[in-house]
């Protein structure tokens, strides 16, 4: 089999990394650019710095290994026969599927800052799978917490008139209980 | 801290310097004022992406952060499913307004088919049974239906052959991470030449179960556990943040909590409040309560029985991880009422048990506490169960697929 076509891509501060394009093109904002050919000299990612990227690619590397893994075993079991080496594959496929799996809960382990980072490069990459995983992380992180809270934790400020702030809690009293 | 004049270096620096290490609830960060605490900036699309992963409590709750946030969650996203056990179909489902909406599921149908149970509401989606057992799934919102016919499917081509089973124990739930959303089908197997066991199958429902551009849906069920007879189930299962939990009994009639981890596929069992261990409580149910495993217990007391104040239940709730990576269970309140898998303490429940219940309630009825107008509620309905689900306009397939 040919070597898989790379890509280079180039961290806010200027680190290059490079990249199956399989693995890169996990992100839609990456698939875009090559598309439109402004790969030469490498893809600059001005929102992305090099301790973030470097963790990014390491969800993308696993995750596209995992799926040409998974198509290859597809396409094996297709044109082999009905027995045998289909269910083979099958039990190989759930084996990834569970490997993937704890593969994504231990990535999400890291504290708060590098989660945000995460998430935003997953924004900003557009890499959905990702951004659901940082997402879940997140909202399980802050479910339960009360609403001064999350003020603090997100940095947002109360934009609500006191009045106001006490009707929205009067007409849902019982989610405050 | 970074003080505030220097904002300018601060958005320069944001991506270079991208870990300062603060913890993010610090004591200092609570005594600033937040706006220039400026913790984490995050922008729409994530968030909203967070706010459809939490409990409708949680959710709730934050209407009040701030307008942004408000217009994010709608006033009405959210709804009550209410199982009618007594109802000329066993499943009715009702919205906050109380217009059925399986009947009119049924009606388009022609003719009403054999009764269908509710397992559980699980985000946008219900669980049901059907008579014949097999598994349904239900978008409560819109009434679109898709059967998960519980059958085998045998080598290439498609053979879809009955399973027989003996349990109709569905549960739903959705990963941790991917969110995928997944139903659990536990059964007993009595052979004549082993010892009996419970099976596990997994049907998972996300792009995988879903063939090709076409969508057509494949759905396979895949055996995962073969377990000890005492994990056999007892009561409903509860999804919790990626886990199924449900009550199981033990020998002599000790019950246990067995968790079901829908990622990893392990089982375990979850230890239980040393009330019930220690003081001889009674294990009354299992619900969710704010995205947590809640516990209700009837004390070793004879409370219960105790004239007005109906039955007396402990409520625990289970804690995150703590430090120590463990999880404990802490009680709640001491109250007189059973939250009986209200999914966001949205209905509270009250069995009197005998006639001299508060505000004119009778012998042996059921109290609905509604949390809209906060009024008492006389309903007439028996075995009657509540979830709470999202309601989506978005057809199963889009659910299901994430898309």
């Amino acid at each position: 089999m040919a070597s898989p076509a790379m890509v280079t891509l180039i961290s806010s501060d200027d680190a290059r990394f490079e990249v199956t394009e399989a693995a890169a093109t996990m992100s839609q904002t990456i698939r875009h650019m090559i598309e439109d050919g402004c790969t030469d000299g490498g893809i600059p990612l001005p929102n992305v710095p090099a301790r973030t990227l470097a963790k990014v690619l390491e969800y993308c590397n696993k995750h596209a290994a995992a799926t040409a893994a998974e198509s290859s075993a597809a396409g094996g079991a297709a044109a082999g026969s009905d027995s045998g080496s289909s269910s083979s594959a099958d039990s190989a496929g759930k084996d990834d599927g569970v490997d993937l799996a704890s593969f994504d809960k231990a990535f999400v382990e890291v504290d708060t800052d590098t989660l945000y980072d995460l998430l935003l490069a997953a924004n900003y990459l557009d890499v959905k799978t990702l951004l659901d995983l940082c997402c879940q992380k997140v909202a399980d992180m802050i479910r339960g917490k009360t609403p001064e809270q999350i003020r603090q934790t997100f940095g947002i400020k109360n934009d609500f008139s006191p009045e106001e702030e006490e009707k929205i809690r009067k007409e849902n009293q019982w989610a405050f209980e | 801290m970074m003080p505030v004049d220097n904002e300018e270096d601060q958005i320069d620096d944001n991506f270079s310097s991208p870990c300062e290490n603060e913890p993010m609830l610090s004591v200092d960060d609570a005594e600033d004022e937040p706006d220039a605490a400026a913790a984490l900036w995050l922008p729409d699309v994530p968030i909203r992406n967070i706010l459809a992963r939490m409990p409708p409590s949680s959710a709730t709750r934050f209407k009040v952060v701030s307008k942004s946030w408000r217009s994010m969650i709608a006033d009405d996203s959210y709804a009550v499913l209410l199982h009618d056990g007594d109802a000329p179909r066993p499943v009715s489902v009702v919205d906050e307004a109380r217009a059925a909406r399986l009947a009119a599921l049924h009606s388009c149908r022609g003719k009403p088919r054999h009764g269908f149970t509710v397992h559980n509401c699980c985000g946008t989606l219900a669980c049901l049974h059907s008579g014949q057992r097999d598994a349904e799934l239900l978008n409560p919102a819109t009434g679109e239906s898709l059967g998960l016919g519980h059958f085998f499917r045998r080598g290439r081509r498609t053979t879809w052959t009955h399973a027989a089973d003996h349990l109709p124990w569905y549960c739903l739930g959705r990963c941790a991470g991917t969110g995928e959303y997944k139903v659990v089908h536990l059964d007993v197997r009595l052979p004549t030449s082993r010892r009996p066991h419970v099976t596990c199958e997994v049907l998972p429902l996300g792009r995988e179960s879903w063939e090709g551009s076409s969508g057509r849906f494949a759905p396979e069920w895949k055996k995962v556990g073969l377990w000890h007879v005492k994990y056999c189930p007892a009561d409903c299962g509860e999804h919790v943040a990626g886990v199924v939990c449900y009550l199981a009994w033990c020998v002599a009639g000790v019950i246990m909590v067995v968790s079901f981890d829908l990622s990893t596929h392990n089982v375990g069992e979850i230890d239980l409040p040393v009330a019930a261990t220690e003081d001889g409580g009674v294990v009354a149910s299992l619900s969710e309560l704010d995205g947590r495993l809640c516990l209700s217990l009837v004390s070793n007391g004879a409370e219960a029985g105790r004239g007005d104040i109906g039955a007396a239940l402990d409520m625990y709730v289970r804690s995150d991880d703590t430090d120590g990576g463990s999880k404990v269970w802490f009680q709640v309140c001491r109250p007189r009422i059973l939250v009986k898998r209200a999914d966001g303490s949205l209905c509270y429940y009250i069995i009197y048990m005998d006639g001299t219940g508060c505000e004119g309630a009778a012998a042996g009825e059921e109290v609905v506490y509604e949390h809209k107008g906060r009024r008492w509620r006389k309903q007439q309905l028996s075995g009657v169960t509540a979830d709470v689900f999202v309601k989506s306009p978005l057809p199963l397939q889009a659910i299901l697929r994430g898309a």
